[in-house]
Formats: C-alpha cells, structure tokens, sequence
C-alpha cells in the first residue's frame, strides 16, 4: 500500500486510542441523535421524555469517566505524558487540557440535564430537543476546547452557538425567550463572522490555521493587516466571552433564557472559549511583541469589564440581571489571567490558575442558577431583590447554599471563589501585572456591595407578602439535595481543588510534523512548501 | 497595480463595512440578519483571496464550512424571527424592549 492511502485511511480510521480519548465527544453526538428519535417513540404516556433524558444522561458518562482515568493515571493505555497525542493533523489534541474540559463539561451537562428533570421548573422543558441540543452544544464546547487550529475551532463554536440560540428561544409562545434569542442570535452571528474576517487576515499574513503559528504573526505597525486580524479575533472572541465593551447582550439573554438553561450558557460556554484563547496565548509570538500589545488589550478589556460588573450591577433589582453583571465582572477575571498568559505564555502555573478559574467558576455559576430556578418555580417572572427577603427563616438549607455561591462569586476565603482568584492574581503579580491585580481587587470591593445585599435581604430582613415562598414536597427535596451536593462540593473544589490541578500537565499536544515557516505575504505558489500543503492554484 | 486576489480582498473589505453598518443601524431584524449573510460572505472572499496570495489551499476549505454553516444559522434566524412575529406581529429592532434593566 502506498504511504499516501496509508496515511488518508489513518485520518479516516485513526487508531484505537482516538476512540478512546474522543469518546467524550463522541458518545455526545450520537447520544444527541439517539435521544432526539427516541423522542418518535411514545413510552411512558405520562412522561413522554423519560427516555431521551435517560439516554442523554448516559451520553454523558463517558465524558466523566473517561478523562478522570486519563487524568487521575496519566500515561495510562500507552500514551506519552510529555508528548500528548494528536490527531486530525492539529483538529483533536488529546492533552490533560482537553481532558480537564471533558470533564468540567460533561458534569455540567448531567447537572443542568438532572436539574431540569427533578425541577417542578424544569420538567416543562425537558422534551427530546432539549436533550438533543444541549449534547450537540455541550459536544460543541468539547470541540472547541481540543481544536488546535481554526477550523475544528470553528465548526465547535457554530455547533456551540446554533444550539443555543435555539435554548434560549425553546419556549416558543414566551416573548421574552424570544426577544432574547433574537438578540443573541443577532449578536453572536455577528461575532462569528468576526471571528472569521479577523482569522481570514491572520490566514492571509501566517499562511496556516493552527494555533501553534500564530507565532509566526508579526504584529507591529509594519504589519496593518495582522494586527488588524488579531484585534478582530480579540473582539470576536470577548463578544461570545461576555467581555466589557461587548458585554450588552449578555443581561439580556441572561434574564430572558429560562434558569435553568441560563446557568448552562452562562458558564460551559466560557469554558470552552477560554480554553480556546488558552492554546492560543500560550503558544506565544515568539520574537516579536505580540503578546505585550495583547497583554495591552487585555488590560483594557479587564478593567472596563470589572468596572462595568462591579459598578451596574449595583443598579439593579433582578436577580437574573445581577448574575449576569457577576458574570461580566469574572470575564474581567479572565481577561487578567489572559493578560497573563500574554506575557509569559509558557507559565504552567499562569494555565493551572486559568483551569482552576473556569472549574470553580462553573460550580458556583451552576449552583446559583439552579436555586434561581427553584425558587421562580417554573413562573416566568423575574425575580427581584425584595422577594428573597426573609428566605434565611423559610428556605434555611436553600439560603445556606445560595449564601455560598454569592460568598463564592464574590471571592470571600472560605468559598471556593477565593482560591481560584488568589491563583489568578498571584500569577498574574509574579508576570508583573500588579496595576491590573489592584484594580481588579478594588472593584471586586464595590461589586461586594451588590452581593452583601443580596445576603442582606435573605438573612436580616423580615420576610413581606411578595417575599418568595418555595414549596416544600417531593421535587423540592430531591433539589435541596442535589443543590446541597454542588454547595458541598464547591467548598470541597476550593479547598482541594487547586492542589490537584497542580497536578494536571498543562502543555499542549503538537502535530508531528515540521514547524511552518514565516511566510512573506504577496509571494508567489512557486516558492518552496513550507507546511507541505503548498500547491499550485 | 493590483491583482485579482488583492482586488478580491479589498472587495471584502467593503463588503464587510457594508454588513457591519447593516448591522448597527437597521432596525428592521430581517434586514440585520441579511447584513450578517453579507458578513459572513465577505469573511468566504477574504479566505478565498488569501489562499490564492498564499499559495496556500486552507482559505478555500474554510470557505466551504462557512458556507454550510452559514446556510444552519439563516435556517435558525428565520425561524426565530417567524416565532417572534407570530408572538409580537412586529420585527423590528426598536419594538425588542420587554427585556430592560
């Protein structure tokens, strides 16, 4: 057999081990088909879902069990640790980096899935589409986070994004889902094409798509189109991120997504972008100084989005809204820990802090969403400040598990919060971003008025005739319990969970091949290949 | 003087102005997601382009992802819009304000 039909066949049937790092992504997609036809099949005439939402619970084991081998035994099955697989050329990269996201993902599609099952809230939603795009989503968002070039990138955040403009527009008679959807469509269609013009000029200077050459970029003044392509990148990529000046959509969608869904979009979402800007950042400009205009840019964007986090959402009444603010004050957080990343970009502390950031963050978002929508109870009103007065008296294990997801996001030490922001901050210190530390530690105090308030009304207040009074049967102990668990288990993250992510090997898998050369832009196809993809056109 | 790839990428160029300025000042959400397909093409002309000044096949392959991707995010659009105007009898732009902090 000749070595070229040698090697198509192993892009199309790659090796055994493929099957098992991928499986994650793999069991999603096909579990997403599965429940969506089984959804044709009546079964239980009383709870016509039953059956997709058992089988897109089990869709979601593999992506639990599978990185907790890989990551808790590494060099498991065979596989190098210093030199983690590849496949797809550079689309699938079988680092602990994807495995961390696998698992961060999968557990937050099976509690936002159990979630919507066990709620009194959430059984309205739970039919076979909604199972089905929400594996295809969660299947998006492992793409993303493992894609270590542009177009495995690309296709993840679109079969990311199309699902979820659908999520947030699911209850098709409600106006405000729709309206919601509608601008978030809107806005994310026009950061998708952002993203690709900003790519398309970074393709035009480096010749390749893969985020290992982008160091190949020169970004100087010389060089109009290439920092024109980054910065259109950097703005695509903070308007899916939520990242202040782009950040207007995000309240809106936040308040007009029903909770139990605005919980999922508000942190899995992130965590896939998040790992995307992490592969790309640290691979570096290696000789010139891209990563010092980046780390610029960051900057910025990391002061305006505390600002704007901290500072509106003191203004406002709606809980919903009041997350969504919390939401953009911790894309400020990120911002610091890209900064970061810009100037050392080789720093495994600097990525350990960023995969602490995003779990912890993740738990807690989850956590507060999923009470929300336990209290709404499956109204669409939206719920204000006054209503939880006198909560702490009627709801006393809800109230002790909301006060640690608000003390959590707020960053007061004994909640998981705080360690994952002291790791962002002292690696962000030890790169010599102490400006941008301070301001994120002073606005962090004004946001802190915003969240003590919030404990305020549960706590102090004597509870009034429009104060929420959640039910007490059967759905609502089976939530207490699980909220309970997420609760416990944030504490347990915070404590523990920093050391053992120290224990994750944070470099990238590389394509085995040889590394592209700089390429001058305007010269011909008869110069000699460099990435070996060369022809004549 | 220009070649035909760099005329093709300065095209793009325009093109994409032309849908981002649909894009913030249409009112009317139909003609926005329009402006979007026009982004979405202009980003397609500026792949092909600088495949060709590349030398490299890349570019044209993203161009056709995008073209598919394109085609599942106007079925979704369009369906969303048609929702909201069974709801709301209206789309435009400014009649979007149930949701206001």
């Amino acid at each position: 057999m000749n070595e070229a039909l040698q090697s198509s066949l192993n892009l199309i049937f790659p090796s055994a081990a493929f099957y098992l790092h991928a499986a994650p992504i793999l069991a999603m997609l096909v579990g997403g088909l599965v429940a969506l036809l089984a959804g044709v099949f009546r079964g239980n005439p009383d709870r016509p879902s039953m059956v997709s939402y058992q089988i897109g619970f089990i869709s979601c084991f593999p992506s639990v069990i599978v990185p907790l081998i890989l990551l808790s035994a590494p060099g498991s099955f065979g596989m190098s640790v210093s030199q983690p697989p590849a496949w797809l050329g550079s689309g699938f990269l079988a680092d602990q980096i994807s495995q961390f996201t696998f698992l961060v993902v999968g557990l937050g599609t099976m509690f936002t899935l159990f979630m919507a099952e066990i709620s009194n809230a959430g059984r309205q939603l739970l039919r076979p589409e909604l199972v089905c795009l929400m594996l295809f989503a969660s299947a998006g968002i492992m793409i993303m986070a493992s894609a270590g070039e542009f177009m495995a990138f690309f296709t993840g955040l679109e079969l990311m994004s199309i699902p979820l403009y659908v999520l947030v527009g699911y209850q098709r008679h409600d106006t405000r889902g729709l309206e919601a959807a509608v601008k978030y469509f809107l806005m994310g269609a026009t950061a998708s094409a952002i993203i690709l013009m900003g790519m398309a000029l970074i393709y035009l200077n480096i010749g390749t798509l893969r985020w290992s050459d982008f160091a190949l970029l020169n970004v100087s003044l010389s060089n109009p189109f290439g920092v024109l392509g980054l910065l259109l990148f950097v703005v695509g990529l903070s308007f899916k991120l939520g990242i202040a000046p782009f950040h207007t959509w995000g309240p809106d969608v936040y308040q007009g997504a029903h909770s139990t869904l605005t919980g999922y979009m508000s942190t899995l979402v992130k965590v896939g972008i998040v790992m995307v800007v992490l592969r790309i950042l640290g691979n570096g400009f290696a000789g010139n100084d891209g990563g010092v205009w980046l780390a610029k840019i960051f900057w910025v964007l990391g002061t305006l989005s505390i600002l704007v986090g901290s500072v509106f959402g003191l203004v406002h009444n709606s809980i919903k809204r009041m997350l969504a603010y919390s939401s953009i004050a911790n894309a400020g957080y990120f911002c610091l820990a890209f900064a970061t990343l810009a100037l050392s970009p080789a720093s495994a502390e600097a990525r350990q802090a960023v995969l602490a950031y995003t779990a912890i963050y993740t738990i807690l978002n989850l956590g507060a969403f999923a009470i929300l929508a336990w209290l709404e109870d499956g109204s669409r009103e939206d719920l204000l400040k006054e209503e939880l007065a006198g909560l702490g008296k009627r709801a006393p294990f809800a109230s002790i598990c909301l006060t640690i997801f608000i003390l959590g996001l707020a960053g007061i030490p004994p909640a998981a919060g705080f360690f994952g922001k002291f790791m962002l901050i002292s690696s962000a210190v030890s790169v010599g971003l102490i400006g941008l530390a301070v301001v994120m530690v002073l606005l962090s105090c004004v946001a802190l008025f915003y969240y003590l308030s919030l404990l305020v009304e549960i706590w102090l207040k004597p509870a009034t005739r429009s104060s929420v009074n959640p039910q007490d049967n059967e759905d609502s102990r089976d939530v207490r319990v699980l909220v309970g668990i997420v609760a416990f288990a944030s504490l347990v993250v915070g404590i523990v969970g920093p050391r053992w992510v120290a224990s994750i090997n944070p470099t990238f898998a590389r394509e085995n091949r040889a590394p592209a050369q700089p390429l001058k832009t305007g010269q011909t196809n008869q110069d000699s290949g460099t990435t070996g993809q060369r022809q004549d056109l | 003087m220009l070649t035909l790839p760099e005329i093709g990428l300065y095209f793009s160029f325009l093109l994409f102005l032309v849908g981002l300025a649909g894009v913030m000042f249409r009112k009317n959400i139909l003609f926005m997601m329009v402006s979007v397909e026009i982004l979405l093409n202009a980003a397609n002309l500026a792949f092909v382009s600088a495949s060709k000044i590349t030398g490299t096949i890349d570019g044209q392959v993203v161009m056709f992802f995008v073209m598919a991707v394109a085609a599942c995010e106007a079925a979704v659009g369009l369906a969303l819009i048609i929702a909201l105007y069974r709801t709301k009898a209206s789309i435009e732009a400014d009649d979007l304000k149930a949701l206001r902090g």
